[in-house]
Protein backbone atom coordinates (compact mmCIF):
# COMPACT_ATOMS: atom_id res chain seq x y z
CA UNK A 1 0.00 0.00 0.00
CA UNK A 2 1.29 3.46 -1.14
CA UNK A 3 1.96 5.32 1.83
CA UNK A 4 -0.47 7.42 3.66
CA UNK A 5 -0.81 11.25 3.80
CA UNK A 6 -2.40 13.71 6.42
CA UNK A 7 -4.61 16.65 4.83
CA UNK A 8 -3.23 20.17 6.72
CA UNK A 9 -4.60 23.55 6.89
CA UNK A 10 -2.92 26.68 7.17
CA UNK A 11 -3.94 29.81 7.54
CA UNK A 12 -0.02 32.62 6.63
CA UNK A 13 -0.51 36.68 8.08
CA UNK A 14 1.40 38.20 5.45
CA UNK A 15 2.29 41.46 5.85
CA UNK A 16 0.09 44.08 4.80
CA UNK A 17 2.64 46.58 3.50
CA UNK A 18 3.77 44.40 0.71
CA UNK A 19 2.94 45.23 -2.46
CA UNK A 20 -0.06 43.37 -4.99
CA UNK A 21 2.50 41.99 -7.24
CA UNK A 22 5.30 41.20 -3.81
CA UNK A 23 2.84 39.43 -2.84
CA UNK A 24 1.40 37.46 -5.08
CA UNK A 25 4.67 36.50 -5.85
CA UNK A 26 5.66 35.64 -2.63
CA UNK A 27 2.30 33.61 -2.80
CA UNK A 28 3.19 31.65 -5.32
CA UNK A 29 6.46 30.57 -3.64
CA UNK A 30 4.63 29.36 -0.42
CA UNK A 31 2.35 27.82 -2.63
CA UNK A 32 5.96 25.92 -4.23
CA UNK A 33 7.25 25.22 -0.43
CA UNK A 34 4.22 22.85 -0.71
CA UNK A 35 4.47 21.12 -4.14
CA UNK A 36 8.30 20.84 -3.74
CA UNK A 37 8.01 19.02 -0.71
CA UNK A 38 5.67 16.66 -2.96
CA UNK A 39 2.74 17.86 -0.85
CA UNK A 40 -0.58 18.70 -2.68
CA UNK A 41 -2.83 22.48 -2.66
CA UNK A 42 -6.26 21.70 -2.69
CA UNK A 43 -7.87 25.12 -1.66
CA UNK A 44 -6.72 28.38 -1.16
CA UNK A 45 -8.75 30.94 0.07
CA UNK A 46 -7.59 34.81 0.28
CA UNK A 47 -9.52 36.43 3.20
CA UNK A 48 -7.72 39.86 2.45
CA UNK A 49 -6.09 42.32 4.23
CA UNK A 50 -7.80 42.26 8.36
CA UNK A 51 -7.56 44.33 11.19
CA UNK A 52 -5.72 42.02 14.09
CA UNK A 53 -7.11 42.11 17.10
CA UNK A 54 -3.58 42.88 18.40
CA UNK A 55 -0.50 44.47 17.21
CA UNK A 56 1.60 41.83 16.17
CA UNK A 57 5.27 42.65 15.35
CA UNK A 58 3.86 46.82 14.82
CA UNK A 59 1.53 45.87 12.65
CA UNK A 60 -2.41 46.00 13.56
CA UNK A 61 -3.54 44.70 9.75
CA UNK A 62 -2.08 41.54 7.81
CA UNK A 63 -3.07 39.77 4.64
CA UNK A 64 -4.90 36.78 5.63
CA UNK A 65 -4.29 33.47 3.19
CA UNK A 66 -5.85 30.26 3.82
CA UNK A 67 -4.25 27.47 2.54
CA UNK A 68 -5.43 23.85 2.73
CA UNK A 69 -2.95 21.00 1.23
CA UNK A 70 -1.97 17.95 1.47
CA UNK A 71 0.65 16.04 1.44
CA UNK A 72 3.47 12.98 3.37
CA UNK A 73 3.69 14.41 7.06
CA UNK A 74 7.49 16.28 6.63
CA UNK A 75 5.64 18.46 4.48
CA UNK A 76 4.45 20.48 7.20
CA UNK A 77 7.23 21.21 9.17
CA UNK A 78 8.83 21.69 6.23
CA UNK A 79 6.42 24.86 5.48
CA UNK A 80 6.91 25.78 9.06
CA UNK A 81 10.60 26.08 8.15
CA UNK A 82 10.73 27.46 4.90
CA UNK A 83 8.08 29.87 6.62
CA UNK A 84 10.35 30.96 10.14
CA UNK A 85 12.42 32.42 7.26
CA UNK A 86 10.95 34.75 5.43
CA UNK A 87 10.39 37.88 7.51
CA UNK A 88 7.37 39.39 5.56
CA UNK A 89 5.58 36.16 6.92
CA UNK A 90 4.15 37.59 10.91
CA UNK A 91 2.50 34.34 11.75
CA UNK A 92 1.06 31.06 10.52
CA UNK A 93 -0.48 28.36 12.03
CA UNK A 94 -0.88 24.54 10.30
CA UNK A 95 -3.58 22.70 11.64
CA UNK A 96 -3.97 18.60 10.84
CA UNK A 97 -7.52 18.74 9.79
CA UNK A 98 -7.37 14.71 8.98
CA UNK A 99 -4.43 11.78 9.04
CA UNK A 100 -3.88 8.59 7.28
CA UNK A 101 -5.71 9.81 3.89
CA UNK A 102 -4.94 7.73 1.18
CA UNK A 103 -3.87 10.23 -1.70
CA UNK A 104 -5.08 8.63 -4.17
CA UNK A 105 -9.09 9.82 -2.89
CA UNK A 106 -8.30 13.22 -2.44
CA UNK A 107 -10.54 16.04 -3.84
CA UNK A 108 -9.13 17.36 -6.98
CA UNK A 109 -7.46 20.58 -6.22
CA UNK A 110 -10.27 23.68 -6.04
CA UNK A 111 -10.28 26.78 -8.28
CA UNK A 112 -8.62 29.97 -6.62
CA UNK A 113 -11.86 31.11 -3.76
CA UNK A 114 -11.31 35.05 -3.11
CA UNK A 115 -10.32 38.00 -5.09
CA UNK A 116 -6.48 38.14 -4.75
CA UNK A 117 -6.29 41.39 -3.17
CA UNK A 118 -8.67 43.24 -4.52
CA UNK A 119 -10.32 43.60 -1.36
CA UNK A 120 -9.08 45.72 0.14
CA UNK A 121 -11.73 47.46 1.45
CA UNK A 122 -13.32 44.70 3.39
CA UNK A 123 -11.30 45.39 6.71
CA UNK A 124 -13.71 44.12 8.65
CA UNK A 125 -15.62 40.70 9.23
CA UNK A 126 -15.72 39.69 5.77
CA UNK A 127 -14.19 36.56 5.51
CA UNK A 128 -14.07 36.89 1.73
CA UNK A 129 -15.77 33.42 1.30
CA UNK A 130 -19.35 35.31 0.75
CA UNK A 131 -17.92 37.82 -1.66
CA UNK A 132 -16.83 35.15 -3.60
CA UNK A 133 -20.16 33.32 -3.07
CA UNK A 134 -22.10 35.79 -4.53
CA UNK A 135 -19.60 36.88 -7.42
CA UNK A 136 -18.75 32.61 -8.04
CA UNK A 137 -21.99 31.02 -7.80
CA UNK A 138 -21.29 27.48 -8.21
CA UNK A 139 -17.43 27.72 -6.59
CA UNK A 140 -18.89 29.37 -3.69
CA UNK A 141 -21.24 26.68 -2.21
CA UNK A 142 -18.29 24.01 -3.08
CA UNK A 143 -16.26 26.33 -0.68
CA UNK A 144 -18.73 25.81 2.65
CA UNK A 145 -17.65 21.96 2.88
CA UNK A 146 -14.92 22.40 5.25
CA UNK A 147 -14.82 21.24 8.58
CA UNK B 1 -41.22 26.84 50.55
CA UNK B 2 -38.64 27.28 47.91
CA UNK B 3 -34.91 26.28 48.79
CA UNK B 4 -33.15 29.47 50.03
CA UNK B 5 -30.37 29.15 47.66
CA UNK B 6 -32.05 26.95 45.12
CA UNK B 7 -31.21 28.56 41.28
CA UNK B 8 -33.69 30.71 39.63
CA UNK B 9 -34.54 31.89 36.35
CA UNK B 10 -34.08 30.11 32.80
CA UNK B 11 -31.80 26.79 32.61
CA UNK B 12 -29.00 27.47 30.44
CA UNK B 13 -28.69 25.19 27.50
CA UNK B 14 -25.35 24.54 25.43
CA UNK B 15 -25.88 26.79 22.62
CA UNK B 16 -23.95 24.01 19.96
CA UNK B 17 -25.97 21.35 20.58
CA UNK B 18 -29.29 23.16 20.24
CA UNK B 19 -27.66 24.77 16.71
CA UNK B 20 -25.72 22.22 15.30
CA UNK B 21 -25.26 24.49 12.25
CA UNK B 22 -23.23 27.08 14.77
CA UNK B 23 -20.17 26.99 13.14
CA UNK B 24 -17.41 25.57 16.14
CA UNK B 25 -13.85 26.67 14.62
CA UNK B 26 -11.35 29.20 15.01
CA UNK B 27 -12.27 30.67 11.23
CA UNK B 28 -15.72 32.46 12.61
CA UNK B 29 -14.48 34.41 15.39
CA UNK B 30 -17.58 36.35 15.78
CA UNK B 31 -19.01 33.28 17.06
CA UNK B 32 -16.01 32.84 19.07
CA UNK B 33 -16.72 36.04 20.63
CA UNK B 34 -19.74 36.06 22.23
CA UNK B 35 -17.80 32.98 24.29
CA UNK B 36 -15.55 36.14 25.58
CA UNK B 37 -15.61 38.13 28.64
CA UNK B 38 -14.81 41.91 28.34
CA UNK B 39 -11.74 41.33 29.47
CA UNK B 40 -11.41 38.71 26.63
CA UNK B 41 -11.02 35.79 28.79
CA UNK B 42 -12.98 32.93 28.50
CA UNK B 43 -16.42 32.61 29.54
CA UNK B 44 -16.65 30.04 32.09
CA UNK B 45 -19.16 26.79 31.41
CA UNK B 46 -20.85 27.59 34.48
CA UNK B 47 -21.99 30.60 32.89
CA UNK B 48 -22.53 29.83 29.07
CA UNK B 49 -23.84 26.70 29.89
CA UNK B 50 -22.35 24.65 27.61
CA UNK B 51 -22.03 21.18 27.67
CA UNK B 52 -18.12 19.66 28.56
CA UNK B 53 -18.05 18.60 24.76
CA UNK B 54 -18.57 21.76 23.37
CA UNK B 55 -16.49 23.75 26.05
CA UNK B 56 -13.81 22.04 25.71
CA UNK B 57 -13.90 22.19 21.34
CA UNK B 58 -14.44 26.04 21.91
CA UNK B 59 -11.46 26.33 24.01
CA UNK B 60 -9.25 25.04 22.08
CA UNK B 61 -10.64 27.30 18.94
CA UNK B 62 -10.53 30.40 20.64
CA UNK B 63 -6.94 29.71 21.94
CA UNK B 64 -6.15 28.96 18.31
CA UNK B 65 -7.71 32.24 17.53
CA UNK B 66 -5.72 33.75 19.12
CA UNK B 67 -2.81 32.80 17.98
CA UNK B 68 -3.99 34.15 14.56
CA UNK B 69 -4.82 37.46 16.42
CA UNK B 70 -8.85 36.69 15.17
CA UNK B 71 -9.56 37.22 18.77
CA UNK B 72 -7.51 38.94 21.26
CA UNK B 73 -5.89 37.46 23.97
CA UNK B 74 -6.69 40.48 26.42
CA UNK B 75 -8.74 43.42 26.09
CA UNK B 76 -9.27 46.85 28.49
CA UNK B 77 -12.99 46.89 29.36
Amino acid sequence: MAELWNRYESLILFDPDLGEEARTELIGRVKEYITNASGRILKTDHWGLRELAFVMKGRSKAYYLLVEFAGPAPVSTELARRLNLLDTVLKFQTIKLEDRVDPAELPEAEEESGVPAAEEKGAEETPAEEAAAAQAGDAGEAEKTEE
Amino acid sequence: MAHPYRRRGRRKVCRFCVDPSLPLNYKHPEVLRQFLSERAKIVPRRISGNCSYHQRLLTREIKRARNVALLPFTELP
